[in-house]
């Protein structure tokens, strides 16, 4: 295969790479404070796509404005999640609160496809392009990748300059003690859930401006963040991000000498290949 | 913004020399019963599943629309009339397959067994097509298949499946000879189709007929059911700089292929893919079709699709064979089925009588559409193919 599709292969790989880190970023967050599988993360991610869709379709909502409408209900609907389902199974094992999220993921789907049916929907948005040779990097993209960056910049920032932030962390870090100089864990966990699950939504709702979707979407992402999360580390922000850009990258890069079909053969090599390896990622686990 | 013309050209699967012919049935307009026989009322369930939700439901609905359509035709002029006498009042029973082979499976086999239906007619797409008829082979039932193109659904020596829509191995073959005919020079082609049934099986003829044209096949890939993203394939075409492309799938894949091609501005000249190009319309092949498209038009307030024409195809010729039979029997409409050489609106219908192959549709010819720009600036489709059925003169990108 020609090297010409390299360069557009590899820029569209690392593009998406951002939104795959982002949604990443909310599955790892929520194991770094609470070691908490949550497999509910690929129906949330969904009902970011259609959050948007939804907005945008019946109430003419600007998509972008969707976009921090469906954080923010990700926020609320995470901390209700938190309460309803994890909550009372946090401090039993991890298996047990990997069933109660898989149950929140069944009730998501069963539903929501009873609402939103399975039919692809997508969201009609023309932003532009730039344009150089082979290379198109389409307004919409451009776009997702700010706001991913953004959203990753603020939750930094929200972690490591704030006196809450730093509560979570603390958690994460040691419940026990954090207890003892007085910080509500149960609370910090719960805010902790509400943000994975903003990030969860807000990728699917960025998603949502690139792509067609169903309410079944979300799994595709929900297996990309996993093979991210253990790549750059279990629990560990950044690692979901550099992994991500990794995982965008190669996706991007192998099309150009694989057939496509097998790029998901070779994501999941890799993942096996790091769990045997390097268990606890490129950038180790829970930094 | 260059403005590069897109050419989606689609494959309605409209009968192109019946529309010359006006081969039209009238619904309804057939046998009439002696007047000293005793008229006897019976209802005819047509039993079949429609993907009301997931990947295939804009399709799907339109078929189902063209097979109500023709219920609804047939009823309002008194049934289905039998030489003994027998009026069949045709009415459906569909369930929502939801696009998946495992509720074709099961709801085929509660058609059969549990609302016991009379006949049945198949979903919509090959792979569903494919599911649906394994059942009913197993329970012995005939069943007309309205969306399936798939040859190798047909090569399975299938005694009761019958099918309406021409092979998938017909379907891009044809756009590569207009293609050579609008433009001997075209050398390069880029093949990259769905990977289900029925796109493989297209791909599996277009392909060495594009290499035995001389031509040079450089991207030849498949991609999932259900992808939406597109650039890694066009990021290989843009590479490869075909002179062409061609493949696709079906309606949502094949939409948002052609919405990424643009979007990239692909240098492709002559683009043909599968189905997917909005549904042509329908009174583009003239007064036959003009009868079913009035009663669409009116009934449903949009176009009919060659996926709802296939739909009321299917039902003519379940009509044509429950009269030919004269009966409801089974074995008599089989009989029926096997003889049919049938001139619809829809084009011809024949049936291969070859134990393996027993079923397939071998009369049955293509027409390619494309969209073009009218006089006043309007998008619109026209028949560019096969020549003797064209509307207007196909269009190159220059």
């Amino acid at each position: 295969m020609s090297l010409e599709a390299l360069l557009p292969s590899a820029i569209d790989g690392l593009m998406l790479g951002f939104v795959y880190g982002l949604a990443a970023l909310g599955l790892t967050l929520i194991f770094g404070v609470m070691k908490v599988i949550n497999l509910s993360h690929g129906p949330i991610i969904a009902l970011g796509m259609f959050a948007v869709f939804i907005l945008f379709s019946s109430f003419g909502v600007n998509p972008y404005l969707g976009v921090v409408a469906a954080a923010l209900v990700g926020l609320l609907l995470g901390i209700a999640i938190y309460f309803v389902a994890v909550d009372r199974v946090i401090d039993a094992t991890e298996l047990t609160t990997l069933l109660a999220t898989f149950s929140v993921n069944l009730m998501i789907i069963g539903v929501a496809t009873v609402i939103f049916t399975t039919s692809p929907r997508s969201i009609d948005i023309d932003l532009g392009a730039l344009r150089a040779g082979n290379v198109t990097i389409l307004g919409t993209h451009g776009v997702a990748v700010a706001v991913a960056v953004l959203v990753a910049a603020a939750l930094y920032g929200f972690l490591f300059r704030t006196r809450t932030g730093k509560s979570i962390r603390a958690v994460a870090n040691n419940r026990a003690a954090a207890e003892l100089m007085g910080i509500d864990s149960r609370r910090m966990l719960a805010l902790a859930f509400g943000i994975g699950t903003a990030l969860a939504m807000t990728s699917g709702a960025l998603l949502a401006t690139l792509f067609s979707f169903t309410i079944l979407s979300g799994g595709t992402y929900e297996l990309k963040s996993f093979v991210i999360v253990v790549l750059g580390g279990l629990g560990n922000p950044t690692g979901a991000l550099v992994g991500g850009l990794v995982i965008g990258f190669l996706e991007g890069v192998l099309t150009v000498f694989l057939p496509v079909a097998w790029v998901p053969v070779v994501e999941y090599v890799i993942f096996v290949a790091v769990l045997l390896l390097r268990p606890a990622g490129l950038l180790g686990a829970r930094a | 913004m260059r403005g590069i013309r897109f050419f989606g050209l689609t494959l309605a699967l409209v009968g192109l020399v019946a529309s010359a012919c006006g081969g039209t049935t009238t619904p309804g307009a057939t046998t009439s019963a002696a007047p000293s026989q005793t008229t006897v009322t019976k209802d005819l369930i047509i039993g079949f599943t429609a993907s009301q939700t997931g990947a295939q439901n804009v399709t799907s609905k339109r078929q189902t629309d063209g097979i109500q359509l023709w219920v609804d035709d047939v009823t309002k002029v008194g049934g289905i009339k039998l030489k003994d006498g027998t009026v069949l009042m045709p009415k459906v029973k569909f369930y929502d397959d939801e696009s998946k082979t495992d509720r074709v499976q099961a709801l085929y086999t509660k058609l059969i067994n549990d609302d016991k239906v009379d006949f049945l007619l198949s979903p919509y797409s090959s792979g569903l097509v494919k599911a649906a008829a394994v059942v009913t082979e197993q329970n012995g039932r005939l069943m007309i298949t309205a969306g399936g193109a798939d040859d190798v659904t047909m090569e399975q020596g299938f005694k009761g499946v019958y099918q309406v829509y021409a092979p998938g191995s017909k379907y891009l073959v044809g756009a590569i000879d207009l293609m050579l005919k609008l433009d001997p020079t075209i050398k390069k082609v880029a093949i990259v189709n769905e990977k289900d049934s029925f796109s493989a099986s297209v791909v599996a003829a277009a392909n060495p007929y594009a290499k035995s044209k001389g031509l040079d096949v450089v991207v030849a890939e498949g991609y999932d059911t259900g992808t939406t993203d597109f650039n890694p394939f066009i990021n290989k075409i843009q590479a490869a700089s075909p002179d062409a492309i061609i493949g696709g799938g079906h309606f949502e894949d094949g939409t948002t292929f052609a919405k990424q091609l643009f979007e990239k501005r692909v240098n492709a000249r002559f683009v043909a893919l599968l189905v997917a190009p909005p549904e042509p319309t329908f009174k583009d092949i003239g007064d036959a079709a003009q009868f079913i498209t009035d009663r669409y038009v009116a009934k449903y307030n949009s176009q009919p699709s060659y996926q709802s024409s296939g739909g009321y195809a299917a039902g003519l010729v379940l009509q044509k064979a429950l009269e030919d039979a004269g009966s409801t029997d089974p074995a008599k409409i089989q009989a029926a089925l096997d003889k049919i050489d049938l001139m619809l609106f829809y084009g011809r219908v024949k049936f291969s009588l070859d134990a393996k192959t027993h079923g397939k549709q071998v009369a049955h010819d293509m027409v390619y559409v494309q969209w073009q720009k009218g006089s006043d600036g309007k998008l619109a489709t026209q028949i560019v193919w096969p020549s003797d059925a064209a509307t207007a003169p196909a269009q190159l990108r220059k």
